[in-house]
């Protein structure tokens, strides 16, 4: 390649810049001109084999050629040509194109991604990067095309073609989309004097074609060039299509999933199944109603768009996962500035002061958690204490919501709220009092309070609101008291509590801190959970200075405390099979000594249940698809069934071909071995009402003489039809036949909620290891061992001052009990009252914490006495403890004054 | 008459470098600078390639001759130019009247008349 001195460019630069003032004023394309001489002066020095190009050579070259546009030229060409005025572009690419084609599209963009001004009213046109990349070739492309040709340049006309039909496609796509906004811009621009920017990519479309034109006439026409711009236009629609077709066909399944005909229902779960975007399906859960945010929701806009409730229902069946399980969708995977208008996209709490958790929330985090526990060995008992800290870093107040699940016959016997850094404890009464109360506080007066309800068996739900914007925090307590479960006499186990639920995010290094404390050995099967002894002051300093206490300590991430394995094991001393607390006041907590002085106190006693002795059994298998990876483990432990027991068994699906099977078999009894083969053999899709398969197993186990029901299910996150019928039969018959459930990963369950007198068979191993437990005891000569509390009079039994006394939680446990057998009764006035005077959440009644005395006064509401509210350890314990300090002082202090 | 007989020779090459042009392209397509080559040297035409590129993008704009480009491995694409359809009928016609105009020129030499 021959070299060009600066000299030589030049002068070839004035030249042709010369040449084309007088081109222009003739009727001929400049442009093309004077790019095909700059090329023919290149051949010639390349036909001399110039090395080095001159200004001398260029001169001599130029005087040779002559001048461009001699006056010889004419018109004579344009003679007897048809068309010629309508096929040639006289002029060079101008402002306009530049304006209309480069600039106005880019500003779009550009104020599009500032203020998501489209998104936030109508669509959002650029969901993903790649949107933006798609939208932003347009402007850059044309931009290009139009330097090119402005320079002249002849370089890669396949390649530009292709880019500009790429450009043409996405805009003729965007302008499609932009066609509803058309009007209302024009009328922007007519009376307001903006609004040009809806009509940016129908201007850019315009701009686009215009450069197709100015290329064709360029470059010329050829087969190559063709096939580039054909090539251009597949990769665009082949683009387009796989960003928008999962979009599109999630939309489409949606409203067909919606529909009240089953048939057509079914086709949309299909499509939903098959292609539909998981992504889009989640964003419907989200958005409000008529504010889409994607192009396929605004595109394709029913009459009456699929609602929140709905799609959230359609997101379970379709994949099995409950829609909050998931992280909420985003507009940018970015950080600052974006955050905040992303927020503002999903900025609606739905749930916000309402008793189920809803959808997360934006910007809320746990940012802290620790749970401290004591295992009261002897009493078979353990009191825990969870203290959550949430950090909301959004622009706006937040309420954290979450279901907790409690160890097995937990109940939640203290709340506690930190305000202004001060410990404020909770309030005990009715569940509409307590939550009436929290509306008040918290929704309209917008102050700070806490507030827990049970929600269902072993399940409570706890919400507190306002955190403070922008970093601000809350810090609440729980205190569960939860009985043992006692595998025999002297091994006890306690599963942990969980988070089964929640609308807050959890930062991916947050974990939870645990210290439990016992009188006795304690283990866990979770590696993270380090044994430990500690030495701490008697309460009689005098014979034993120190006690050694047994210790579980570690930082567990949630997945760990989600799992089934997160439960502590005890090992009990042997006097704890007969146990009794010091006193016991059915009005509540206080003068308990007076009233064992009276006589009363709470008796406990472990004691073995008789054995089941089941001669029918319907196992009901969840058919969502999140129970494949356990159906292997369902068919083994069939083994240990016991074989008097006759068997039933029914995979829950609403899918027709899934359901033929089960409904041909369920009727009729089967083998251990075949029901193991059938297990085997299911096929489990998206998330399955369980309601109907419930009823059925209910309905084969009533007609044995002692029958039960075996559920083994997933999350149930949604209510897939009405639990009626159910109902009805566990209110009409409630001990037989009886309702076991076993889930099988942590998670909400809309159905067990609503439902009372199921019994939840709890969790410490693998699946196969608890079915299988589960499986041979019902073959034991003996049913599970158990507490049995009561209230009793000092001198009713003999030999009862000889009963070890032990922690006042006994009461507690027995109180609950109590409180859910007369709520059971219809004396729910008598329950409220007495869950009050013990303070405890129970299915009748809540906590609430309240800022000020005057809230609690004008809610008909009086705290606790924090004095009276269980601690780690408990009051009396610290009571003694202080009590043999002093001792162990005045003991010191004495032989000094001698 | 100088002045005459230069007004008059540029009449005459009027219409026909554009002839000649369509004439060199009839049989295949040629490489621009090729085709302004031969034609600069032509006899009688006297041309230059400064005149020959704008009657090029005349008759291309004016649908007679097409033009593409072919990469080339020695530096930028290469123009390559070819008749169109409508580009070999305005040919015909013109090589008919040419010859007509020819025939007349002769007859007038000859007869007088």
């Amino acid at each position: 390649m021959p070299q060009w001195s600066k000299e030589a460019a030049n002068e070839l630069e004035a030249y042709l810049s010369g040449e084309r003032n007088a081109l222009d004023k003739s009727d001929v394309d400049a442009d093309e001109v004077l790019e095909d001489f700059r090329a023919h002066v290149e051949e010639e020095i390349k036909s001399r084999k110039i090395q080095v190009v001159t200004r001398r050579d260029v001169s001599e070259i130029l005087r040779r050629i002559g001048p461009l546009a001699s006056r010889e030229d004419g018109k004579a060409a344009n003679v007897n040509a048809p068309g010629a005025s309508q096929t040639q572009f006289k002029t060079a690419p101008g402002p306009a194109l530049a304006i209309f084609g480069v600039v106005l599209p880019t500003i779009s963009i550009v104020v599009e991604l500032c203020t998501r001004a489209c998104a936030r009213s109508f669509f959002d046109p650029m969901p993903t990067w790649w949107y933006v990349l798609l939208a932003a070739s347009v402007p850059a492309v044309n931009a290009l095309i139009i330097s090119q040709i402005r320079r002249g340049l002849r370089h890669r006309p396949q390649l530009l073609m292709a880019a500009n039909a790429v450009a043409i496609t996405v805009a003729a796509f965007y302008a499609v989309a932009f066609v509803p906004l058309l009007l209302p811009g024009v009328v922007a621009v007519f009376f307001f004097g903006f609004g040009l920017l809806p009509m940016g990519p129908l201007f850019a479309l315009v701009a686009a074609i215009c450069c197709r034109c100015r290329l064709a006439s360029f470059f010329g026409k050829s087969r190559r060039t063709a096939g580039a711009q054909l090539l251009g236009f597949a990769v665009a629609v082949a683009f387009l299509g796989a960003l928008e077709f999962p979009n599109i066909a999630a939309r489409i399944g949606l409203e067909l999933a919606d529909s009240p005909n089953l048939a057509v229902q079914a086709k949309g779960m299909r499509l939903l199944r098959s292609v539909g975007s998981e992504a889009t399906m989640l964003r419907a859960c989200y958005e409000r109603p008529r504010k889409f945010t994607n192009l396929a929701a605004f595109l394709i806009s029913p009459e009456n768009p699929v609602h929140q409730k709905e799609a959230r229902t359609i997101f379970f069946r379709v994949t099995g996962k409950p829609f909050n399980s998931v992280p909420p969708p985003r507009l940018y995977h970015s950080a600052g500035r974006w955050n905040a208008l992303d927020e503002l996209a999903w900025d609606f709490d739905e749930g916000l002061g309402g008793a189920t958790v809803a959808g997360r929330v934006r910007g809320l985090d746990l940012v802290g958690s620790r749970l401290d526990g004591r295992i009261h060995s002897q009493a078979g008992l353990a009191y825990l204490e969870w203290t959550f800290e949430f950090a909301n870093h959004s622009s706006r107040q937040r309420e954290a919501r979450a279901q907790i699940l409690l160890p097995p016959a937990g109940v939640v016997s203290r709340l506690t709220l930190w305000v202004n850094g001060e410990e404020r404890e909770a309030a005990f009464a009715g569940r509409a009092q307590t939550r009436a109360a929290y509306r008040e506080v918290a929704v309209r007066q917008r102050r700070d309070p806490v507030l827990v309800t049970t929600s269902g068996p072993n399940r409570i739900l706890i919400q507190c609101f306002p955190i403070p914007p922008n970093g601000g925090a809350m810090k609440v307590r729980i205190g569960i008291t939860a009985p043992l479960t006692m595998s025999d006499p002297r091994n006890g186990r306690l599963p942990l509590p969980k988070i089964i639920e929640r609308n807050f995010r959890l930062p991916p290094n947050l974990e939870h801190a645990l210290w439990i404390e016992s009188g006795s050995k304690l283990s866990s099967p979770l590696e993270n959970l380090k044994p430990g002894v500690i030495r701490k002051k008697s309460a009689n300093g005098e014979t034993a200075p120190f006690n050694e206490i047994s210790l579980l300590r570690g930082q567990l991430a949630n997945a760990a405390l989600l799992s089934n394995r997160a439960a502590l094991r005890i090992r009990l001393p042997e006097a704890s099979i007969r146990v009794r607390t010091a006193g016991f006041n059915p009005n509540g907590s206080r003068n308990a000594e007076k009233t064992e002085n009276n006589g009363a106190v709470i008796l406990q006693d472990l004691v073995a249940d008789p054995p089941l002795g089941l001669d029918r059994l319907a196992i009901i298998i969840d058919g969502s698809i999140g129970m494949t990876p356990f159906h292997q483990e369902i068919a083994r432990s069939l083994a240990q069934l016991p074989p008097s027991i006759e068997l039933f068994l029914i995979h829950a699906s609403n899918e027709q071909t899934v359901n033929k099977n089960g409904r041909n078999s369920a009727g009729k009894p089967i083998s251990k071995d075949a029901a193991a083969a059938k297990v085997h053999r299911l096929q489990a899709v998206g998330g399955q009402d369980n309601l109907d398969g419930l009823v059925r197993a209910w309905d084969l186990a009533s007609a044995g003489q002692k029958g039960a029901v075996l559920w083994i299910h997933g999350p149930q996150p949604v209510t897939l039809s009405s639990n009626a019928a159910l109902r009805q039969r566990l209110e009409r018959s409630p001990t037989h036949p009886q309702l076991f459930e076993m889930q099988t990963t942590a998670g909400p369950n809309r159905l067990l909620e609503q439902l009372a007198g199921v019994q939840s068979l709890p969790r410490f191993d693998s699946l196969e290891n608890d079915l299988a437990d589960w499986f041979r005891q019902l073959g034991a000569e003996t049913g599970p061992w158990r507490f049995q509390r009561r209230a009793v009079s000092l001198d009713a039994i003999p030999g009862l001052d000889e009963v070890p006394k032990v922690t006042d939680h006994v009461r507690r446990l027995y109180a609950a009990d109590q409180i859910e057998t007369i709520a059971s009764k219809g004396d729910r006035k008598k329950a409220v009252q007495m869950a009050g005077q013990h303070q405890l959440v129970t299915s009748v009644s809540g906590a609430v914490v309240l800022e000020t005395k005057e809230q609690f006064a004008r809610a008909g509401l009086s705290p606790v006495n924090p004095a009276e509210v269980p601690v780690i350890p408990e009051p009396s314990s610290w009571l003694l403890l202080i009590l043999g300090l002093c001792l162990g002082m005045l003991r010191c202090f004495r032989p000094r004054r001698r | 008459m100088p002045d005459f007989f230069d007004n008059w020779t540029v009449q005459m090459r009027k219409g026909i470098v554009e002839l000649c042009i369509l004439r060199s392209l009839s049989r295949t397509e040629r490489y621009g600078y090729d085709l302004v080559k031969s034609l600069v040297v032509l006899p009688g035409l006297h041309t230059t390639e400064g005149t020959v590129y704008p009657l090029l993008s005349r008759l291309r704009s004016g649908g007679l001759i097409q033009s593409r480009l072919v990469e080339s491995s020695e530096g930028p694409a290469r123009k390559y130019y070819s008749l169109t359809a409508q580009g070999r009928r305005q040919l015909k016609r013109m090589n008919t009247y040419l010859e007509t105009m020819s025939q007349t020129l002769s007859d007038v030499k000859e007869k007088g008349t």
